[in-house]
């Protein structure tokens, strides 16, 4: 009998980058397969060629033995290939109901039935254990709701195939077993089921066997017997994890540079406090819609009004603007280089120098000479790979592209870092360099605070990881107790059922 | 079984069902108008005659046919600045291709036809060449506004067929024809875009177009059928406006897209797409029409007209920034 599907020597080729290479993977009906790899290995680009969003440059898509050409998503999906994204790809004005059944609303002569699309909705809701009125605007409920709610949408669709991509990046312990029910009971009923993760626990329990990708070719299988974390994290990174991470800071408790005391704003941080050392890294841990970027944003002043008390050297600073941050000697680095941090169209020292103007340029008038020279030291500093200075930084790739971030802040002299998501969608080699330039940059007396949803990227960087859930801080772990179940465990302390907000 | 539930919101106190209500923008418009009318009442014995309200609404249809279209536009998080141009030009061509000889029918049909032809050409080259919305409508207006002059020569041209002239000359109890029309119109895509499959994509595309693609939405021909409905609802202004005043001027409709663009953000729509809905803009037209109408017979000078819709655009505007701030903080 034939797999229910084979890719076989997948390519995909975007400008300037191979993000597939060859790869091949299959799938059974009733088999739960794990895909697993480093962000950036290609899983997420492969399961978009499997749903017909990207088209592949060569290879080919067998299901049930018939050869597949998906020319976009609708294709995919009528070969009963579902799948839930890493975003969330919610319609924050619509209701629930208009999201679970996105564009597949139940109508007749063209006109949408309410009362039965708001009922085949919350049927598919209260299958995965979530009794939310169908008729709420999604874009208020919160992030778990949401996800929820994708699910949900993936599952109505009856799917052959199903693709999970991280759906469990913002559910708590409760859902996220309710989750695994459905999956197997999906199983079962002999759906294949494509399951991307980061968590190894969730792998070990779930899958019947792991796929590993590395830098977008395929790196191994294992089946669930032979797996172990160790032997997964060979596959992933090609050496031993042990080498990975530069080491931790040797030095006892060292004075805060930066305390935040109480600090609130909006709906997604309230009552924050936490201490950042000097010399030191520190982890800023949460699942998505935890409130840590919110509260990197808020100390930086690009929040605005904060309550609570914002501390330099045990001096309360008053912090408006990202301006007044600046002056008080902080740095923030934002998740997304390309749409809040890097000038795409300029050049690299015009990039490096852009928070120093009126240093490089005496008496107002800008000179290049010293921008120059600026620029190539640092170039050399952070081992930026770039033919000259003059270079637009939009034809680096990503690593080099984090690195002239990194120089631009490292120039306005900050004590401060923050640092968000320092390493997603950066390949592995300048991966470990911006980890070791962290290290370095804390080592040289500085305090940096790194931001990840990446749970082993945290744990490998940082002294002392502060937890965050739903706006508030649930702990704060160090030295023995940093291990994944502890973070874990105060990552979704507030995502119990009972204590839920709607 | 474990489940959520929302219980909290369903036991709404009072003061959060009032809040609620007026979160519905059509309720906020209807007061805002009621309000509107009381005080031009008040301030003008002539407003409440029969004549001015007649005149109101008769001047108002043009904006209120554009708006349909406009909000499909503003849905998708879109514009059409060509409308006002469509309008002129449609117009004068109805008239031309009657002059020529045409039965009023042909030329009705083929001006529609045009129409179509414009919509679709704005939104190929908007959804395929990916020029900004901006660049295709504006050229798409002076093209269309320049065509308008050179078909007439730059008068306006008249002696149609009386038959031609129904919308503006039959009557059904107070109101012309063209005054039903338009409610009808109005009426039947403000039920479609709620309850159609087909009109509600407009909403998925502007709530978030990475996801509506990613639901199977074609977003590329979607757009191009977005700005032909509403180049065609220019198209229908044009031939409503010709009928009515029995002349083709390539003049009409001049700034018509910014009246239609305000009435619409008045009336609910958000420019970030989403949000809006047929019978919203339509009530943002009214209260338009209506501080119009007041200026004209308040005699204020034609000078300060602009500076008080100017005024009330951008105050309209704020005070629904400033109610969603909080409702979202205070959520």
């Amino acid at each position: 009998m034939s797999k229910l599907l084979e890719m076989r020597g997948i390519t995909k080729r975007f400008p300037g980058t191979v993000a597939l290479d060859d790869v091949s993977i299959s799938l059974d009906g009733g088999e739960i397969l794990a895909l697993m790899g480093e962000n950036g290995a290609g899983k997420s680009t492969l399961m978009k060629v499997l749903s017909g969003i990207h088209q592949m440059d060569e290879g080919e898509i067998v299901i049930e033995g018939e050869q597949m050409h998906f020319s976009g998503p609708l294709d995919a999906r009528a070969k009963g290939i579902a799948i839930v994204h890493q975003e969330l790809s919610i319609f924050p004005h619509m209701t629930v109901a208009e999201n679970v059944m996105a564009n597949r609303q139940p109508s007749s002569g063209g006109f949408v039935k309410n009362a039965a699309l708001n009922e085949e909705a919350t049927k598919y809701l209260l299958e995965l254990g979530v009794n939310i009125n169908p008729r709420t605007r999604a874009g208020s409920l919160n992030t778990s709701h949401q996800q929820l709610i994708e699910i949900a949408r993936a599952i109505s669709m009856n799917p052959k195939i199903l693709i999970m991509d991280e759906p469990t990046s913002s559910l708590s312990d409760k859902e996220i077993d309710k989750l695994f029910e459905i999956l197997l009971d999906l199983k079962k009923k002999g759906l294949g089921i494509i399951y991307i993760s980061h968590k190894m626990k969730e792998i070990l329990t779930l899958a019947d066997r792991i796929t590993v990708l590395r830098d977008g070719k395929y790196s191994g299988d294992l089946a669930r017997a032979e797996a172990t974390e160790a032997e997964i994290i060979r596959l992933m990174v090609g050496r031993d994890s042990h080498f990975v991470f530069p080491p931790k800071s040797d030095a006892g408790p060292t004075k805060p540079l930066l305390s935040v005391r109480h600090l609130s704003c909006g709906d997604k941080v309230k009552d924050v406090s936490f201490e950042v050392e000097e010399g030191k890294i520190l982890g800023l841990f949460g699942l998505m819609g935890a409130g840590r970027t919110e509260s990197a944003r808020t100390i930086y002043g690009l929040e605005g009004k904060y309550g609570g008390e914002i501390e330099m050297d045990g001096k309360v600073v008053a912090i408006r603007t990202p301006g007044d941050a600046i002056k008080e000697g902080l740095a923030y680095l934002p998740e997304d280089r390309k749409q809040d941090g890097l000038f795409l169209g300029m050049p690299v020292k015009d990039n490096i120098v852009a928070n120093i103007l009126k240093k490089v340029s005496p008496n107002g008038i800008v000179n290049e000479k010293i921008i120059n020279d600026d620029a190539t030291q640092m170039v050399a500093k952070f081992q930026i790979k770039v033919p000259t200075v003059a270079t637009k930084v939009s034809s680096l790739s990503g690593g080099n592209q984090q690195k002239v971030l990194l120089a631009k802040y490292y120039k306005a002299e900050p004590r401060v870092l923050f640092i968000d998501e320092p390493t997603r969608g950066i390949d592995v080699g300048a991966k470990s360099e911006i980890h070791r330039q962290l290290r370095e940059l804390a080592n040289s007396g500085k305090a940096v605070v790194v931001i990840s949803s990446e749970l082993i990227e945290v744990m490998g960087l940082s002294d002392k990881i502060v937890v965050m859930c739903e706006g508030r801080v649930t702990g704060a772990v160090t030295g023995d107790q940093m291990n994944e179940s502890n973070i874990m465990t105060l990552a979704t302390k507030f995502l119990d059922s009972t204590a839920q907000e709607a | 079984m474990e489940t959520k539930t929302l219980e909290a919101t369903n036991k709404t106190t009072f003061g959060e069902k009032l809040k609620k209500l007026f979160a519905v923008r059509e309720l906020f418009m209807i007061i805002l108008i009621v309000l509107a009318l009381v005080v031009l009442t008040i301030l003008s014995p002539n407003f409440l005659k029969r004549a001015n309200l007649v005149s109101v609404m008769i001047s108002l249809v043009p904006n209120a046919i554009i708006a349909i279209g406009m909000v499909m536009c503003l849905l998708e998080g879109t514009f059409d600045l060509s409308v006002g141009g469509v309008m002129a030009f449609t117009g004068t061509l109805v008239g031309v291709l009657m002059l020529k000889g045409f039965p009023i029918w042909a030329a009705i049909a083929i001006t529609l036809l045009v129409g179509v032809v414009i919509g679709l050409i704005n939104g190929f080259f908007i959804a395929k060449i990916h020029v900004h919305p901006l660049i295709v409508t504006y050229g798409m207006q002076r093209i269309t506004r320049s065509a308008a002059t050179i078909l007439t020569g730059g008068y306006s041209i008249y002696g149609f067929d009386s038959k031609f002239g129904v919308m503006g000359s039959k009557y059904i109890w107070v109101l012309p024809l063209m005054v039903w029309f338009m409610f009808l119109l109005v009426v039947v895509f403000d039920i479609l875009f709620r309850k159609t499959k087909y009109f509600r994509q407009a909403y998925y595309l502007g709530s978030n177009p990475n996801a509506a693609l990613l639901s199977g939405i074609k977003v590329d021909s979607y757009k191009i059928q977005t700005f032909t409905l509403a180049a065609v609802c220019a198209t229908i202004a044009g031939i409503v406006l010709a009928s009515r005043i029995m002349a083709g001027t390539p003049t009409a409709g001049d700034g018509i897209e910014m009246q239609v663009l305000a009435a619409g953000v008045i009336g609910g729509c958000s420019m970030s797409g989403g949000e809006g809905t047929v019978i919203g803009c339509f009530l943002g037209v009214v209260f338009l029409a209506l501080i119009s109408n007041a200026l004209t017979i308040m005699s204020v000078s034609q000078y300060w007209q602009g500076v008080v819709t100017g005024v009330i655009l951008i105050a309209a505007v704020s005070i629904d920034m400033i109610l969603k701030q909080r409702r979202s903080t205070l959520k």
